[in-house]
């Protein structure tokens, strides 16, 4: 018992000297030394240590931390309780006193950062896609790189065995993991009911020590022993077994397997690349030798690969060993691996056709710009109303200098002034966000939720709130600390000129913002209607189109399809083809060969394989020669080319007859079809091959004579279900497919008509505030010149000219700017509306319209007050 | 006008410092220690310092630096006894109670007739 008496822990006495009040301390801590020693003698030291830290953080109550007795209290501004107390008391008389000033400025700060909060709410969503794993600076996402330079072909899924050569190979991995998605989806029998998920997944027993998932029932180890089990999110297990607590043990049937609900895990974050419901051991897809062999293979590229790194190992220098390692187990390779960050997928453009959701970095960067300004328009209400109501508070600021109240202290007492305005809109603006959030996650298809226990939420919220605070309340603050008192109290106006001219200066930025979110609105409009009307060249009404599912058996089934489709009641015509028409993207180069063709010419061309019926379902048009026909033996060999690729490829006339060599076959050319736009009007109509071969094909496609719609469908499902009993019959309608073409640019519009029209009722609310400001201001003038037998549209006129001007002036700064940022955003499309002068027209023609109307409203009641009333009063 | 209000855990610490007091050994670690031996109930020092500090704003207790002491670190002890006040209601608590427990034992039906 020699040893040295145990000190209580060090850094925990430290934090009691420093909270604990002066005047308490000595006994306080005396008392909380003699106890340790007490406790070490009956515990030892580290229940005795872990007591201590206890019993200090139990000391922080305000008992204990109370300063000096007040007496000796220096008078620090701000800690100081009582004034804290005043100046709230005058801060909440104040809002009392200008009730409509009070309620205009909260509205409006409530409305801008509600949309500010939501806006950012999405953009930090989109920013931190994937960023939420533990490990997610270590894992890389492999993708595999065919051809070089402009028409390199990226995709971003990796044989099944190239995982376990680069473990066994390729030193500093520490954990491989893969993905399957199922290019269909997969169906699920529950008692015999079939349940089609797209949002299912083959995974790696890696998976969720890769990747972080929260596991509700059942853990990340026991999960995927068995190649039979299942795991479901919370809300998957919630529609297909009612309470996620029952599904545990639950039989699944996937074709002829019985697989077992053995985990639940929470749904994945709305910023998870993998958004999946349902998800599966890999060995549970790999139960026939069929599916084996297919999978095992190093030519088929069917899951996604990540490699997590040893900290500090530089991902450029594995990429080369992985593409050694297709070199080595496949000698005719020619495909490049390369490793791409987790963070980095959201935004990556480089892969082609993936299945993950991608996002757009400027699109995102411009929204949440917009958001911002947002923010910036409200708090230029604030500015605009508080400096006009300055002159309500000289008489305040005057007493308050002269009793010998600071510059600083003044100011801190119009920033917390405004803090509580603001504080004031933010409750407001968290009612309009729960209200909002419904049509909200409607309208992103993410499932966002007022969540107070969610830090980000909070971050955002605070954080806009103190972006407001500084950006509304400074300037204010600034101004009614620095009136000079001896001027405030003999009467003179303090506020100059220079003040209304700043004001007027915000009026025009916040209209100038507003005018340029109209006109960008009526752009996006002019260019999604645009799109959505031009004839493309072909039919799109009345058609519906669906895919047989991939199996040895889908050209079988494609014809037996056909077939019976032909011959029901209500559908005209039946084809299909290689891909969607709305959206072709099979392109080919280097086989093409033509009379007269330049040897270093090898020009790119789109390919699509069609039949004799595809003409009529799409209704094309030729401008020469014939189309493909079924008697015709030799049209397999047989080409027709678009217009652009007649001009293109240098075709001399006539360019009926002449011999085409294409894809190995020789034949001739039979026909030019009328350019259509088979690709979204982004891009330009390049040239085409249209080709007749039958067995490349998989999508169908139906026309369907008008008005006999339901009945040809529920017939198709019919002959669909006679053939495949298991598989769910799911179509969509040419039509439908095409405006989805347009489906983010149609969102742009909507999101950006909604941008405008909040900035443009923050901006009234702010203009309104002023107006009813001026008018006050002015009521003995309009009283005169009321005597003086001015008229009531003379008085509007000129309280309203003033307000006008500053609109007109927002007019002139914003169209150059709108008529930039519109050529950018216009410049993606190779088919485009021009920026006509009469948007800018009528954009400003709102604008002052809707100035003008809330204005009005003011300097009507202004006009027409009775002068004698104005007047008497002095 | 009504005494001023004691609450339960107030009473108790009030009643150890008015024992403890005799001795002039009433300080935060003593009666914790009391307490927790007399009553075998869970207190922290922090919540009798802060009952004691509520106590001596109500003016029933008051205080006095003691002597140092090795195994504080040479700090003093805030020694505290009752006031003329505090003691007062402490009879009157006291009172109270003995007045109703006395209607308990006084019954109308004997709980024990020999």
């Amino acid at each position: 018992m020699n040893s040295p008496t145990p000190r209580p822990p060090r850094l925990a006495d430290q934090l009691l000297e420093w909270f604990v009040a002066p005047h308490l301390l000595e006994s306080l801590q005396g008392d909380m030394h003699e106890e340790f020693a007490w406790q070490v003698e009956r515990l030892g030291a580290n229940q005795a240590n872990w007591r201590y830290w206890r019993e200090v953080l139990g000391f922080i109550r305000p008992s204990a931390i109370r300063l000096l007795p007040q007496a000796n209290r220096p008078a620090v501004p701000f800690f100081n309780v009582d004034q804290l107390r005043s100046i709230l008391n005058v801060a909440w008389r104040n809002l009392w006193r200008n009730k409509l000033y009070s309620t205009l400025n909260v509205a409006g700060l409530g409305m801008g950062l509600a949309a500010a909060v939501l806006i950012l709410l999405w953009v930090q969503n989109e920013l931190s896609f994937d960023t939420n794993n533990q490990h997610a600076d270590q894992i890389y996402h492999v993708t595999n790189t065919l051809g070089m330079g402009d028409e390199a072909w990226v995709w971003d899924k990796s044989p099944l065995v190239l995982g376990e050569a680069a473990q066994r190979n390729v030193p500093g991995i520490d954990r491989i993991t893969r993905l399957k998605k199922p290019s269909q989806g997969l169906t699920f029998r529950i008692n015999n009911v079939p349940f089609h998920e797209e949002k299912a997944a083959f995974i790696d027993s890696t998976w969720f020590d890769t990747f972080d998932y929260q596991f509700v029932i059942g853990n990340a180890k026991q999960a995927l022993q068995d190649p039979n089990s299942l795991i479901l999110t919370e809300s998957k297990a919630r529609t297909w077994f009612r309470d996620p607590a029952t599904a545990i043990g639950k039989f699944v049937r996937l074709d002829s397997v019985n697989l077992m609900v053995k985990a639940i895990v929470r749904d994945p974050r709305p910023n998870s690349s993998f958004q999946y419901d349902v998800l599966l051991p890999i060995a549970a897809g790999l139960q026939t030798a069929d599916q084996r062999d297919n999978d095992r293979n190093w030519s088929n590229f069917n899951y996604e690969l990540f490699l997590q790194l040893k900290p500090g190992l530089d991902p450029a220098r594995l990429g080369p060993k992985l593409t050694q390692l297709y070199r080595a187990y496949k000698k005719d390779s020619t495909v490049t691996a390369s490793l791409l960050p987790l963070t980095a997928i959201h935004f990556d453009t480089t892969i082609q056709n993936d299945d993950l959701p991608k996002g757009n970095r400027q699109t995102v960067l411009t929204i949440g710009l917009v958001g911002l300004l947002i923010l910036v328009i409200a708090s230029i209400n604030y500015v605009n109303l508080s400096t006009a109501l300055a002159g309500q508070r000289a008489k305040e600021v005057g007493v308050k200098k002269i009793i010998g109240a600071g510059r600083g202290s003044l100011f801190g007492q119009f920033l917390l002034e405004s803090g509580l305005l603001t504080g004031l809109a933010l409750v407001l603006a968290v009612g309009l966000i729960a209200l909002l959030m419904p049509a909200f996650n409607n309208f992103t298809g993410k499932h966002f939720s007022l969540d107070l226990s969610n830090g980000t939420l909070w971050l955002l919220l605070l954080g806009s709130l103190v972006l407001t605070v500084l950006l509304a309340g400074i300037y204010p603050a600034l101004l009614l600390s620095s009136l000079a008192p001896a001027r405030v109290l003999r009467g003179i106006n303090v506020l100059q000129l220079g003040n209304a001219r700043f004001r007027q200066g915000l009026v025009v930025a916040q209209f100038s913002v507003a005018i340029i979110l109209i006109v960008s609105t009526l752009v996006i409009y002019r260019q999604v209607q645009f799109v959505q009307t031009q004839n493309p060249g072909y039919q799109r009404e009345h058609i519906f189109s669906f895919s047989v599912p991939f199996s040895p058996t889908s050209k079988a089934t494609r014809s037996y399809l056909k077939d019976r489709l032909r011959e029901t009641a209500g559908i005209e015509a039946v084809t299909s083809t290689n891909m969607s028409i709305i959206d072709m993207q099979s392109s080919h180069r280097g086989s093409l060969k033509w009379a007269g063709k330049a040897d270093d010419f090898t020009p790119m061309v789109a390919q699509f394989s069609v039949e004799p019926q595809t003409r009529s379902v799409f209704n094309l048009k030729l401008t020469q020669g014939r189309w493909f026909q079924t008697d015709i033996r030799l049209d397999s060999a047989n080409v027709i080319l678009n217009e652009t690729a007649v001009k293109s490829l240098g075709l001399k006339a006539p360019v009926v007859g002449q011999w085409f060599e294409f894809q190995g076959r020789r034949g001739q050319v039979i026909g030019v079809a009328r350019d259509f736009h088979y690709r979204s009007f982004h891009e330009k109509i390049e040239p085409m091959v249209l080709f007749y071969a039958p067995g490349w094909q998989s999508e169908l496609y139906a026309k369907i004579r008008p008005g006999a719609t339901a009945t040809a469908l529920a017939a198709a499902e019919k002959i669909w279900h006679d053939r495949m009993p298991d598989q769910p019959f799911t179509y969509t309608f040419l039509d439908d497919s095409f405006a989805r073409l347009y489906e983010s640019e149609q969102k742009a519009g909507q999101l950006f008509s909604l941008f405008a029209g909040v900035a443009i009722l923050i901006s009234c609310l702010g203009l309104f505030g002023l107006a009813t400001f001026m008018a006050g201001q002015r009521t003995k003038e309009i009283g005169i010149r009321k005597v003086l037998e001015a008229s009531v549209s003379g008085i509007v006129a000129l309280l309203s000219r003033d307000f006008i001007k500053l609109v007109l002036m927002a007019i002139v700064i914003a169209s150059p700017v709108a008529w930039w940022l519109m050529h950018q955003w216009l410049a993606d499309f190779a088919y485009k509306v021009n920026i006509d002068w009469w948007l800018f027209a009528v954009a400003g023609g709102l604008a002052v319209s809707i100035a003008l109307l809330t204005v009005s409203f003011q300097s009507i009641r202004a006009a027409l007050m009775n002068p004698v009333k104005s007047l008497r009063s002095e | 006008m009504k005494r001023t209000y004691l609450g339960e855990f107030e009473e108790v610490v009030l009643l150890t410092t008015a024992v403890l007091a005799l001795q002039g050994q009433a300080y935060g670690v003593a009666i914790t220690h009391e307490i927790i031996g007399e009553s075998g109930r869970d207190v922290r020092l922090n919540q009798i310092h802060a009952a004691l500090q509520r106590l001596e704003e109500k003016g029933m207790v008051q205080s006095q630096m003691g002597d140092p002491t090795p195994e504080r670190g040479g700090r003093r002890k805030r020694l505290f006894t009752v006031t003329a006040f505090g003691q007062r209601t402490l009879e009157e608590i006291h009172a109270v109670r003995a007045n109703l427990w006395s209607r308990i034992q006084t019954p109308t039906t004997p709980i024990l007739s020999v």
